[in-house]
């Protein structure tokens, strides 16, 4: 055989897209970024009913704070709540946002693929396994370290991995959706023109890209003290004892305020997605959008205060940095709303009976507004809110966010991804999600207020009201059940009946080029190439130019 | 001219680099330390401080970065390639088994970290492969334009590797497996379990060279039917364990063994001094 | 005398050239932010031990001496590995090929001295938090050499068979990215443990 240096000199041509396959070898085997994509989001909303119900047999014990009724031993109830919080944010929240950002975020930049099709497979598979392994810990009486020690050494060593895994494999899929946004552009898409789920998208994975690598060194040194500093701990020995405890702090900073926010930055980028399509009209000060959600970002990132690495008396959560940032947090989302609700008022007239995916995606706005404001309150020293049940508030509000917006999402793209739309039981969904989101995380939050910690019980005293709060938290868990449960009934229905008849390739009257292509698209997305891109709203721009063009031809 | 991406991973470091040092002031940082990074003085507390940091240095590398490449841009790339039209910066790979292969050996990898060395060892064997394996798949895919001429080359570079690899292998898994069966039923079984075995080997080997017409198909299922037939036999076998063996010491004395397995307490051989009394 | 042609395929299309090394520079990002916080982990226990009058290492067992060799190494591999970039840019392979070998050698080079270290200063993994820091530190550096290896090993073998050439070096730099990464937070490691002790 021959070896050429160079590559011979004959023109050039397109590699064909391969053939088709179907059944499971297709499965396995692709990179193709929409089956990719609905994979995620089929398997994180089925992550989603599971643990949400997880999340409403916690609500039940708290209500009871004298005694621990549902589970054996305290440690098991917080053993459950752990598998709650990271299992929905990593589980649920983040894969459902990636999910959403890998079908689509190709389709709005004008490319044939994602890049790195087959990192990005690996990603999906990495992330489902490690799920897979992280939920199996917990069954098997892992987590991440009980008050007394008492949970089972080597799951409490496969859940620290396993959640490694994940956080790897997420990692690995945000390197490539961020990598499609900044290098897979048409000609004329400059940066700035980006469509704006595209740029929260960017933002998110250079933000979650920095989280991740913080939270894996957590892992590894976990990791290390459990398995080596301490021994090989035997459960119910004080050896497990003394390293238990400590673990949770370790991660925690990942589930609470402002970088529980980080893990949905894209509800801003759907929204502002959503409504100028819902207003007809283009979004006004687009580049304000742009830094604004730059700016949530940028502030949203706390994984440097670390309260388990707080030493010499000084707690990081209560120094002008951290203070500081979560009251600056509010000022992007302002600006956000703003902007948007002057769209919606300015197009008002067009905007027809509520859909859908516009009243989820300003929902998930308006929850996540509630909660950087609430955020903010807690940062403040006086109300000494910060290791009271208001971190599990801040952290429902956010999960309840991020949900509304991938729900938004998922109602506005599924037509683009399966050629048939969502029923109103999506709206149903994302109202009791709203619902759920509020309810779950207000009481916690003022409960907070009246001295309850976080993950109490086991003889601790309630404050008068504090179990009416639970209960109403709880009642908060099951709507928000309800709500995962509905959009995954009626996405899995849209995706097995297929295109309709009739359906659209643009059903919404979209501003981007995701809209220009067939739906469901063609394997390689588009089947003609893409015209160079002169403003945000492409679409926008080919139908004002066509008067002009039958003017001249006139 | 700045460009958009250059100018926000600028301000990102930015951010970061003043939150680095006010952070460091204020949680115990001496009057140079925070500025100097720790080189003069004390920089508050170390895990905040060298987070916001190289937060900071990562964002402006990047920043350097992205617009040392104009942010990547069409027009950029085809300037850089000197054509008048960027090329499409990413096809439809063609399908792969090897990026879930990859994803389950660094699973199994994590486990064996958890359990035992062992599978730790075969995880990242497992894993090397993938790596191999799809290095060579992404190599042929870039080879030329023609997707059958690209398969064609990475089947005549990889194929002679290959084949031995996975025949070794499959034949040590399947030996590995009959193994565990034959030292887990009772030594007469074994006896018959051994012939069983070859006499079916050897009639299905029969059944095909007489009837050469027999549909390829059904080759593959019936040695799919017995290599998981053998592979569960394995599984179930290892996890029963061995039966009880009578170590004899080292005088030369021939083995005895008692006969049926016990689940539950032959995990570990017994030696005759424990069990011959 | 008869001629046989014989019709040669299509040339492959060329990639977008930014694409992969974008796609590098975000993945290292993340683990550069690996690094500052296991680092800063390092540091502040170290603080803290020393705050509270304890010693972090005995006596000895931290010498200058062996963390400054290992640091020349991998400085010189910067070296070759920029070599091995430039000598394929401009198809001069031979000497691209002899650059990454011995990018590969420095590589292996420091994998045996760390190695040595390790079991010279004869400290368990679990002995005390600063031996615990220190193997996970160290032990997270060698990860990260042995993937820079592992990708110089891929792209020398891409570029051995043809892909790599100076019309296409997006493969060797981003290879030569992560070197270069490996080697900056080996220079932060050195002035953690060696330097400030």
């Amino acid at each position: 055989m021959t070896i050429t240096e160079a590559p011979p000199e004959t023109a050039t041509v397109a590699t064909d897209a391969p053939d088709p396959a179907t059944g499971l070898y297709d499965l396995v085997t692709t990179g193709d970024h929409k089956k990719l994509g609905a994979m995620y989001i089929g398997l994180a909303l089925a992550f989603g009913a599971a643990l949400t119900v997880v999340g409403v047999v916690v609500g039940l014990e708290r209500i009871d704070l004298a005694s621990v009724d549902l589970y054996n031993a305290f440690d098991q109830f917080v053993q459950a709540w752990q598998s709650y919080a990271v299992g929905l944010v990593f589980l649920v929240v983040v894969p459902l946002l990636l999910g959403l950002a890998t079908a689509v975020v190709p389709l709005q930049v004008g490319s044939p693929a994602i890049a790195f099709p087959r990192a990005a497979a690996a990603a999906f598979w990495g992330w489902l396994i490690g799920g897979g392994l992280l939920l199996a810990s917990f069954i098997v009486d892992g987590g991440f370290g009980t008050p007394g020690g008492l949970a089972d050494p080597e799951p409490t060593v496969l859940s620290i991995v396993s959640l490694a895994m994940v956080v790897i494999s997420l990692g690995l899929a945000s390197v490539c959706v961020a990598t499609t946004v900044i290098g897979l552009r048409p000609a004329g898409m400059k940066l700035h023109r980006v469509p704006l789920f595209s740029w929260s998208m960017l933002v998110a994975s250079v933000i979650w890209l920095a989280s991740f690598g913080v939270l894996a060194a957590n892992l590894v040194w976990l990791y290390v003290q459990f398995r080596y500093q301490y021994g090989e701990p035997i459960a119910g020995t004080a050896e497990a004892t003394e390293v238990q405890p400590g673990m949770w702090a370790q991660i925690q900073w990942a589930f609470s305020g402002p970088q529980a926010f980080a893990w949905i930055i894209p509800v801003l980028g759907i929204a502002g997605e959503t409504v100028p399509v819902a207003a007809r009209l283009r979004q006004r000060s687009y580049p304000v959008l742009l830094v604004a959600i730059g700016a949530f970002g940028l502030l949203s990132f706390s994984a440097y205060a670390q309260p388990a690495f707080s030493r010499g008396g000084l707690q990081v959560t209560e120094q002008a940095v951290f203070v500081g940032q979560s009251f600056l947090l509010i000022l992007p989302v302002l600006v956000v709303f703003g902007a948007l609700a002057d769209s919606l008022r300015i197009g008002a007239r067009d905007v027809g009976a509520p859909r859908s995916w516009l009243v989820a995606s300003v929902l998930g706005v308006l929850v996540l507004l509630v909660g950087v404001v609430l955020t903010a309150v807690r940062a403040v020293d006086d109300f000494a809110l910060v290791g009271t049940s208001a971190d599990s508030g801040t952290l429902h509000l956010a999960i309840g966010a991020g949900l509304l917006g991938a729900a938004g999402g998922l109602a506005f793209w599924t037509p683009k991804l399966v050629g048939r739309q969502l029923t109103p039981l999506t709206m149903v969904g994302a109202l009791a999600l709203a619902g759920g989101a509020l309810a779950g995380g207000g009481p916690d939050f003022i409960s907070g207020l009246l001295d309850q910690p976080f993950l109490a019980g086991d003889g601790y005293i309630a404050d008068d009201g504090v179990e009416a709060l639970n209960l109403l938290s709880m009642i908060g868990s099951v709507l928000l059940a309800v709500g995962v449960i509905a959009v995954l009934v009626d996405v899995v229905g849209a995706s097995v009946r297929g295109r309709a008849d009739d359906a659209a390739d643009d059903p919404w009257g979209g501003h981007t080029l995701e809209w220009a292509t067939s739906s469901p698209p063609p394997p390689s997305n588009f089947s003609a190439p893409v015209a160079p891109v002169r403003s945000e709203c492409p679409l926008l721009d080919a139908t004002e130019s066509e008067p002009d063009d039958d003017q001249e031809e006139s | 001219m700045l460009t958009t991406g250059f100018k926000s991973f600028a301000a990102w470091a930015v951010g970061f680099l003043v939150a680095a040092v006010v952070f460091g002031y204020t949680t115990g940082g001496s009057s140079l330390g925070p500025l100097s990074v720790g080189w003069k003085g004390a920089v508050g507390n170390h895990v905040g401080y060298a987070i916001l940091l190289v937060a900071a240095a990562v964002m402006a590398t990047l920043a350097g970065i992205i617009i040392a490449f104009r942010d990547a841009d069409s027009d950029a790339a085809a300037g850089y390639l000197r054509v008048a039209e960027a090329p499409i910066g990413q096809r439809l790979t063609q399908p792969s088994f090897w990026p879930l292969v990859a994803a389950f050996a660094v699973g199994v990898t994590l486990v064996g970290l958890v359990v035992t060395p062992v599978l730790f060892v075969a995880g990242l064997v497992l894993l090397t492969i993938s790596t191999i394996e799809w290095t060579m798949t992404a190599w042929a895919d870039a080879a030329t334009g023609d997707p059958e001429v690209n398969r064609a080359l990475r089947d005549r570079i990889m194929g002679p590797i290959e084949t031995p690899i996975l025949g070794f292998g499959a034949v040590g898994i399947l030996v590995l497996a009959i193994s565990r069966i034959l030292i887990a039923v009772s030594a007469e079984a074994a006896v018959w379990v051994a012939i069983g075995v070859a006499a079916l080997i050897f009639f299905t080997a029969v059944a095909i060279a007489v009837r050469p017409n027999v549909p390829r198909n059904a080759i593959v299922a019936v040695c799919l039917l017995g290599g998981i037939g053998i592979l569960a036999g394995g599984v179930i076998a290892g996890a029963v364990g061995e039966r009880d063996f009578e170590h004899h010491e080292a005088e030369g004395e021939e083995h005895s063994e008692s006969g049926d397995s016990q689940p539950g307490d032959t995990e570990e051989p017994q030696v005759e001094a424990e069990t011959s009394e | 005398m008869a001629t046989a042609t014989t019709e040669l395929p299509p040339a492959a299309e060329l990639p977008r050239p930014r694409t992969l090394l974008v796609g590098t520079s975000l993945a290292l990002a993340g683990v550069a932010m690996y690094f500052a916080a296991i680092m800063g982990i390092y540091a502040l226990e170290r603080q803290e031990a020393l705050r509270s009058g304890s010693e972090w290492f005995s006596p000895g067992t931290v010498q200058v001496a062996p963390g400054v060799v290992m640091w020349f190494t991998v400085l010189l591999s910067v070296v070759t590995m920029q070599w091995a970039v430039y000598a394929l840019a401009r198809n001069i392979r031979v000497q691209a090929y002899l650059a990454l070998l011995l990018t590969l050698m420095f590589g292996g080079a420091v994998i045996n001295q760390t190695s040595f270290y390790l079991t010279d200063i004869g400290l368990g993994i679990g002995e005390s938090t600063a031996s615990a820091m220190l193997f996970t530190v160290v032990g997270s550096f060698l990860a990260l050499l042995m993937v820079a290896m592992l990708a110089v090993m891929l792209t020398s073998v891409r570029a051995l068979i043809g892909q790599y050439s100076s019309q296409r070096t997006d493969g060797v730099v981003a290879a030569s990215m992560i070197w270069y990464l490996m080697v900056a937070v080996y220079t932060g490691l050195w002035l953690l443990i060696f330097v400030t002790k």
